[in-house]
């Protein structure tokens, strides 16, 4: 249910060219047809994202809070699942934003990215702060209540876990903002 | 959770995002923006033809009255009667006169002219094959004759193609007018052929191809009026359409029952209006189209729809005119291969049926930004919504393996 979601988001992001900037420039050099048909190629890159997401952040990450925090399994990925359905929520809700107001992840209104982009040069802490929404706090609050209250450890633990695991995720969706593909090859 | 907690939190939420709306649209703002193109327009090559439209009908190019061809004269027989066919050189009527002799002579020296006209003719044509032969087919330095030149009108800045489409036109006339001249021999041969054949009597022959459509029995002048074979279109142009009109210009003309357009030039307008002009009238101007090539089946008096050509560009660039912005300076906004939209200073030309010719400021093949809500800063990205219906097989496996992999990765990582 939750994959079906996401891919349906990702998919629909992806139609209305949200993170698509580095392609664009091939308008000029394409025909219609070639400069659409590659568009089809980023909705596959999407999708494929669009089933590691979910499983990263559902699956992979329990793992983590199931060891350190000795809750059984099934339990963390019920929560993770809840945390993950929210920021999905977040997405959709920002889409059409994005789309409307003509602007792009990084200067997302409601993440940090555009205080960041008054306080910084720099297009990687740009990014990184644009990754860092309001939906992403609420979620963290949300799972941090839940994991804390099934935990029998300090609830601290579970709060630098949870820290720990979102700032690696946000670290990691801000380089993937700031990288551009197209300058590898 | 305590009430004042959450409505602190619902203050913090809401300021927080008006602080960031304000941030994103205060002036000179310093944050990204992302244009999302939803239509977009290629510049083409297109040929942009101007024209209005109006009705015609097609009738005899000219009515010749026919004369008699000398004061003192003795009338015998007509040949024709009125609705007979006839064609250059047929005998009209038959008449003696004792002025018979001069008129040969005068049918001689007749001859002698139209022959030196028509040999000076055809050294015009020569000329012209020539030097149409010498234009290369490339649109570089033309050097154009300018004698030529003053005679055809020719733009110094014309493409090679429009120079040669030019003199083509120009060939065909010249052609046209030898045909003429050429008949006009025939004629005063058939002539002097028949008073030779007759000691004492002569012919009157005809000028053209057409039908005989009066003979006046009372031997007055014109004693026969014949209409010719070949069509011209006649017509009716609005008040605003003469200001537009002027001779010269090309026109095209859909006659019903004939597959072809027919294709010709404006050749007379008269300035006084067909009704008494009257204020509370809209006045009508006749006007009179020669036809470049005769149309097949379609009769006289075939109604036509003539679409007059006021100005034309072949093969320029040209745009949707949505594209096109500003009032006192012309803009488009370019999607460049950055992959950023600019602001760009155009010049317009011709404009018509939904697309406008670029002077200056824009390519071939560069692609600008359709009807923008509101203007768009210049220099930021653009993403373009997509567009399922344009995706084909052919285009994907068009694709290197290198992009292909290339495009996947930016879809999987970027965000």
């Amino acid at each position: 249910m939750l994959y079906v979601l996401c891919l349906i988001t990702y998919a629909t992001s992806t139609y209305f060219g949200i993170g698509t900037e580095t392609y664009s420039g091939n308008i000029t050099n394409y025909t219609l047809s070639e400069y659409e048909s590659g568009k089809l190629l980023l909705l596959g890159g999407k999708l494929i994202s669009s089933i590691l997401y979910p499983t990263l952040f559902i699956w992979f990450a329990s793992i983590f809070f199931w060891i350190f925090l000795e809750i059984p399994y099934i339990k963390v990925v019920i929560v993770q699942s809840f945390g993950f359905a929210f920021l999905l929520l977040g997405q959709i809700v920002t889409m059409p934003v994005l789309v409307l107001l003509d602007l792009n992840l990084v200067s997302n209104p409601f993440s940090f990215g555009v205080l960041s982009q008054y306080a910084f040069e720099h297009e990687y802490w740009n990014s990184f702060f644009g990754s860092i929404t309001l939906f992403h706090l609420v979620a963290l609050m949300l799972q941090y209540y839940y994991l804390a209250s099934l935990s029998e450890k300090n609830r601290y633990v579970a709060l630098t876990l949870l820290i720990l695991f979102y700032l690696i995720s946000w670290l990691l969706t801000g380089l993937m903002a700031f990288i551009k593909i197209p300058v590898l090859f | 959770m305590k009430r004042w907690v959450s409505i602190v939190l619902a203050v913090i939420v809401i300021g927080f995002i008006g602080t960031n709306v304000y941030l994103i649209f205060k002036e000179d703002s310093k944050v990204q923006h992302t244009v999302h193109v939803e239509k977009w327009s290629r510049v083409q090559e297109r040929d942009i033809v101007e024209t209005f439209e109006t009705d015609g009908i097609l009738v005899p190019k000219e009515e010749q009255d026919v004369y008699l061809p000398l004061e003192n004269i003795e009338f015998q027989q007509f040949l024709v009667e009125e609705g007979d066919e006839v064609a250059i050189g047929t005998p009209l009527f038959l008449y003696t006169s004792p002025e018979i002799d001069s008129l040969k002579e005068t049918l001689e020296t007749e001859i002698t002219q139209v022959e030196g006209e028509i040999e000076g003719v055809e050294d015009y044509i020569d000329s012209l094959e020539d030097y149409q032969s010498s234009i290369p087919t490339t649109t570089s330095e033309i050097e154009v004759d300018s004698i030529l030149e003053d005679g055809l009108k020719i733009d110094v800045h014309a493409s090679s193609e429009m120079i040669e489409s030019t003199i083509e036109q120009e060939i065909y006339k010249q052609e046209l007018e030898k045909r003429k001249l050429e008949e006009q021999k025939t004629k005063y041969e058939n002539q002097l052929d028949n008073i030779n054949e007759q000691e004492n009597s002569a012919s009157m022959v005809s000028n053209i191809d057409g039908v005989v459509v009066e003979v006046n029995k009372n031997l007055g002048n014109p004693i026969i009026t014949i209409a010719s074979n070949e069509l011209a279109i006649e017509g009716e142009f609005s008040e605003q359409q003469l200001k537009k009109a002027e001779t010269g210009m090309k026109l095209t003309a859909t006659a019903s029952g004939e597959n072809k357009k027919l294709e010709g030039t404006l050749d007379k307008i008269n300035p006084y209006p067909v009704n008494e002009p009257a204020i509370d009238k809209e006045n009508a101007y006749n006007f009179v189209a020669s036809i470049l090539e005769q149309p097949e089946t379609a009769p006289i008096g075939t109604k036509t729809t003539v679409s007059v050509v006021t100005a034309e560009a072949i093969d320029v660039p040209a745009i949707r005119d949505g594209a096109i912005h500003g009032k006192k300076t012309s803009y488009v906004y370019q999607l460049n291969e950055d992959g950023q939209i600019k602001k760009k200073t155009v010049e317009k030309g011709l404009s018509f049926d939904g697309y406008t010719e670029i002077v200056k400021g824009s390519d071939i093949g560069e692609v600008t930004m359709l009807s923008p809500e509101k203007s768009p800063q210049t220099n930021t990205s653009f993403v373009t919504e997509m567009k399922p219906k344009q995706i084909t097989k052919a285009a994907l496996k068009d694709f290197t393996s290198r992009e292909v992999w290339k495009y996947i990765l930016i879809g999987l990582v970027e965000r």
